[in-house]
């Protein structure tokens, strides 16, 4: 394929790839991907980050999801990667961008790790899932606002910034390595987002977070960017993690090896089927946003799309749909009454957001 | 737009024009029952400590604005209707007309709509001033889900002469995440450490909405030899006018930043502050970037409205076609630049120097580097500036990262090399 087109957009080769390896306190990451491929946001410069960091160094970490003193958290992040690629359409007519993909390698450490429990049990993992969606915007909800235009009405509406976490999954990957996976479906104006985290120690993890900017004309939301498939850039992202391959030091195999997880008992964390409710309504809400339809009055009309097409959407948007090594995979959503126990996950996401 | 909440129910017959609010100085303002009841519900509004509040707030003082003896910054003619007036702000609009009730100059106003376009603005499709915030996962995107009615300086941008509050126009632009990105990269002027710091603080963007294609937007300027706007671009250099009134009002030092179509919108609401006879005290300063509308009535203007001008570089251009028609003149800009400092902002005993300064000027840049349109009047440089010219349009038309920030055609020429490269 010579040129993309909004349909089909066109990302980097995977003819010439370089080797990306990273040496964590002896920990050795590696990874395959295309050469960057200009322009992409802010200034990202792979070569700028060193390649041997040392885990115990508190300098090389910061506080995950930027300083807010409203957040109480421990949760820490240094990272040690970063890069991303520009996917074009048609020459001229569509600019020089119709959107790119930003992959970003760090390492996570939960400084408030319970006594004797470690990151190499799962359901530590599930633990560490919610505290990413408490500790930064992901899981947060934005000021929204009434169906109607009257300016005198003061009430404040709560709608939530994401819809995740989406398709969760236990996978299994290069050298044996356990990754538990999820999708976030933005409902606002942030890229969608796909997370993988696996444990490298008992209070470390390495998460390779990847991000989706869709730049489009006449789409300003995240239901009318759907006209452009998200397919290319997912296919990209697959095509790098099927290359990583994480071998852990002498003394995290150590740890890994004195911690046992129950046979074939994969813990889950899920979207709640309130939250998809609020979803709908949030998307719906939104899909009016940077966007202009023909058949309405430029100025004080009514620019959203259609209030069961983006059900539909949503509906499918959080069916499950295993990849390519999954040792489980969670249901789409977990209805609260079904779990009226208080302990239960999905309740513990719903009052942390 | 323009229709009023059904829930409040009209006192009178709501054609009858009444007076409205206590006239102590000024001109009367006239509006109809309905809209009466509007301004007075705003009035309670007002008193409220929420963005609401101060939307009210902001739309009460635009009223009272009428009332002044000269029309205020940011109010514009409605095209097509010779006597009928617009007030623009990022949140509503008010039509009105000047009337002249008993042949005397006094004159009343009356107000003929209001409408509210919050929804406009929030939806995109309207120009306003937005925050902007850095997300460490996912990068620059809107720091609220609704722009803000007033510039305010942040707790990161005090607003003092140490820490300017930095704001962003857009030009052309598919969306405002996308004018987001953009112009944090002209705001820190593709330096390292100054981007570092932005992440830190942040910015604020007037997002100008455009209905063109790209090229159709740069056809725009092209067209008018950077001397016209779109009707969107109209609006928002009202509302921008606004805004930097309010900022000398408060006293905030200002740094703006314009990309590309966004430096019409900039330089047109500085022409509005000069009718009002503003002095900024060097309080704000203006950077063009990628300027598709002239430099030379940019430059005359931040002198009139005495702005900061102590920096060296103000502008930065990669020559594309927009930016060589309307930006610079074909290169002769930052001659009359220079003429100007000459002729009407130097002193006799400056005079030597700025006289040496514009020789050679025209000698150096004039000639080489970017005065074309020189070199082809004084014919002794021809083939080479043309070349450099040439390669400089080429360059910059390439299908590369026009909207990255770069220092010279070379670096430009640099970056598509290397993403050609990488391509193939």
């Amino acid at each position: 394929m010579l040129f993309g087109n909004e349909k089909h957009p066109k990302g980097p080769s995977w003819r010439r790839l370089y080797n990306v390896d990273k040496y964590l306190s002896g920990t050795h990451v590696q990874l395959k991907t295309p050469p960057i491929r200009p322009p992409i946001p802010d200034g990202i410069d792979p070569d700028s980050v060193p390649d041997e960091f040392d885990l115990s160094d508190p300098q090389i970490y910061e506080l995950f999801g930027g300083q807010d003193k409203n957040k109480k958290q421990d949760l820490y992040r240094a990272l040690i990667w970063r890069n991303g690629w520009n996917f074009t359409g048609r020459p001229i007519l569509d600019g020089e961008t119709i959107g790119n993909l930003v992959a970003t390698a760090s390492v996570l450490d939960v400084r408030d790790m319970p006594v004797n429990r470690s990151l190499f049990q799962r359901s530590e993992m599930v633990e560490l899932v919610r505290g990413i969606h408490t500790s930064s915007d992901l899981g947060q909800y934005h000021e929204g606002h009434a169906e109607d235009r009257n300016p005198f009405d003061l009430t404040s509406y709560r709608w939530p910034n994401s819809l995740s976490p989406l398709n969760t999954q236990w996978l299994e990957r290069n050298n044996g390595c356990e990754w538990i996976y999820f999708e976030a479906q933005p409902l606002c104006n942030r890229p969608a987002e796909f997370y993988w985290l696996t444990p490298i120690g008992h209070q470390y993890c390495l998460m390779v977070h990847f991000y989706v900017n869709r730049w489009l004309r006449n789409a300003g939301n995240p239901f009318r960017e759907q006209r452009s498939p998200i397919d290319n850039y997912r296919d990209l992202m697959e095509k790098i993690m099927e290359t990583v391959v994480v071998e852990l030091s002498e003394s995290a195999s150590l740890e890994k090896a004195s911690i046992a997880n129950p046979e074939g008992h994969y813990p889950f964390v899920n979207c709640t089927d309130t939250l998809v409710k609020e979803a709908k309504h949030t998307l719906y809400m939104w899909s009016g946003k940077g966007y202009t339809d023909e058949n309405q009055p430029r100025q004080g009309g009514d620019h959203r799309a259609p209030k069961e097409d983006v059900a539909a959407f949503i509906d499918q948007r959080i069916q499950p749909h295993p990849l390519p090594g999954c040792l489980a995979i969670g249901p789409a959503y977990v209805e609260i009454e079904k779990t009226p126990n208080c302990n239960s996950e999905p309740i513990a996401i719903a009052n942390n957001r | 737009m323009g229709q009023l909440p059904s829930a409040l129910p009209p006192v009178q017959s709501s054609s009858a024009l009444q007076a409205w609010g206590s006239r102590t100085s000024g001109r009367a303002i006239f509006a109809n029952a309905s809209h009466q009841q509007l301004l007075d519900n705003f009035r309670q509004l007002s008193t409220q400590q929420s963005s609401e509040g101060y939307h009210a707030q902001t739309l009460l003082k635009a009223v009272d604005s009428l009332r002044g003896p000269a029309s205020p910054v940011n109010s514009m003619l409605k095209p097509n209707q010779p006597t009928r007036r617009l007030l623009v702000a990022g949140g509503f609009e008010i039509e009105y007309e000047l009337n002249s009730y008993y042949g005397h100059c006094q004159t009343d106003v009356e107000i003929v709509d209001i409408r509210m376009a919050k929804e406009d603005a929030r939806e995109e499709r309207r120009s306003a001033l937005w925050r902007i915030k850095f997300d460490q996962q996912v990068g620059w995107i809107p720091e609220e889900k609704e722009p803000r009615t007033t510039l305010t300086a942040s707790p990161a941008q005090k607003g003092n002469k140490e820490s300017p509050v930095k704001v962003g126009v857009n030009g052309h632009s598919r969306q405002l995440k996308y004018a987001a990105d953009t112009l944090s990269k002209h705001i820190s002027r593709g330096d390292k450490g100054k981007a570092a710091s932005l992440q830190n603080s942040g910015f604020q963007l007037l997002y100008v909405p455009s209905t063109n294609s790209a090229i159709g937007a740069e056809w725009v300027s092209i067209k008018s030899l950077g001397l016209n706007g779109t009707d969107e671009q109209r609006v928002a250099s009202r509302i921008l006018a606004q805004h930097m009134l309010e900022a000398y009002q408060k006293g905030l030092y200002i740094e703006w930043t314009a990309h590309k179509d966004g430096a019409w919108v900039l330089t047109e609401a500085m022409r509005q502050l000069t009718t009002q006879r503003i002095d900024l005290q060097r309080k704000q300063k203006i950077f063009l970037s990628d300027a598709a509308s002239s430099h030379v009535v940019a430059d005359r203007m931040r002198h009139t409205l005495n702005m900061d001008t102590y920096d060296s570089s103000w502008h930065n251009t990669a020559p594309g076609p927009a930016q060589l028609v309307g930006g610079t003149h074909l290169g002769v800009a930052p001659l009359l630049c220079l003429v100007d400092e000459f002729r009407h902002r130097s002193n006799a005993d400056e005079k030597f120097g700025t006289a040496g300064d514009l020789l050679w000027q025209a000698g150096t840049k004039g000639l080489v580097v970017s005065g074309a349109a020189t070199a082809i009047i004084s014919t002794a440089g021809v083939p080479m500036s043309l070349a450099l010219l040439g390669a400089s349009i080429l360059i910059a038309s390439l299908p590369s990262a026009r909207d990255d920030y770069f220092k010279n055609p070379g670096q430009q020429l640099g970056s598509w090399l290397a993403r050609l490269r990488k391509h193939n």
